[in-house]
């Protein structure tokens, strides 16, 4: 779980929702998960390995024709 | 696809993964980020935003030439993603390494070329907060029942706040 979910669960403790991101957590937190998909790739881990590691989810892909 | 497109030949790694490989070396991984975590708002659209991904995998090749290649494959698979008329789809200009602006001028003029001749609508704009600065772009078919929806979500998810 990234920081900043981590942070919205926190300030949400003891209701039934967790607190909505700020605009700026959302761009922070865009920018922090292209990195941290970018560095998991260079790593050689695959997209479905950063599924089940940090929570993603991606879109299962049709057949593509080129 | 109606366009006179020359993309790179296009191989699925797996699910969730596309991947090409340019004529210099340079090999590519292409995805879709689930983005419905900003859009709570509209649960009948949240599951249906992705963020579209392209990410070097190799070494980058010396040479810094233009190739319109990359180009054309990028629109093959975001056209053929969206062409289900059910997605939409989000590029956020990564603003890292300090090049935001110019990968959003890159991607811009990528779909200036595609949006007239094919059945792509695009939304560009730059979403700031906290000292952060994104371009982003916004792509859905025109075709796409919900796009005024779509449309909606993403003006708003623009729009939001500084803080709420």
């Amino acid at each position: 779980m990234d920081s900043v979910t981590k942070n919205r669960k926190r300030l949400g403790r003891g209701s039934h929702k967790p607190q909505p991101m700020t605009k700026a957590e959302m761009l922070q937190k865009m920018i922090k998960d292209q990195e941290t998909i970018r560095t998991a790739l260079q790593n050689g881990l695959t997209l479905k390995e950063l599924q089940g590691k940090h929570g993603f989810e991606f879109a299962t892909l049709p057949d593509i024709e080129s | 696809m109606a366009l006179n497109l020359q993309p790179y030949p296009i191989s699925k790694v797996d699910d969730l993964t596309y991947s090409f490989t340019t004529e210099k070396g340079d090999s590519y991984k292409c995805f879709f980020l689930s983005y419905s975590e900003y859009f709570v708002s509209y649960p009948e659209l949240a599951r249906k935003i992705y963020s579209f991904n392209i990410e070097l995998t190799s070494p980058p090749a010396l040479s810094k030439s233009i190739d319109r290649r990359i180009a054309d494959t990028v629109i093959q698979i975001v056209g053929d993603f969206l062409s289900s008329r059910v997605n939409a789809v989000v590029y956020v200009c990564d603003p890292t390494d300090g090049k935001g602006a110019a990968r959003a001028r890159k991607f811009k003029s990528w779909y200036n070329y595609y949006e007239y001749s094919t059945e792509i609508l695009q939304l560009n704009t730059d979403m700031e907060a906290g000292g952060i600065r994104l371009y982003t772009a916004f792509l859905v078919h025109k075709k796409n029942k919900l796009k005024h929806r779509f449309i909606q979500a993403y003006l708003d998810l623009v729009d939001a706040g500084e803080e709420k």
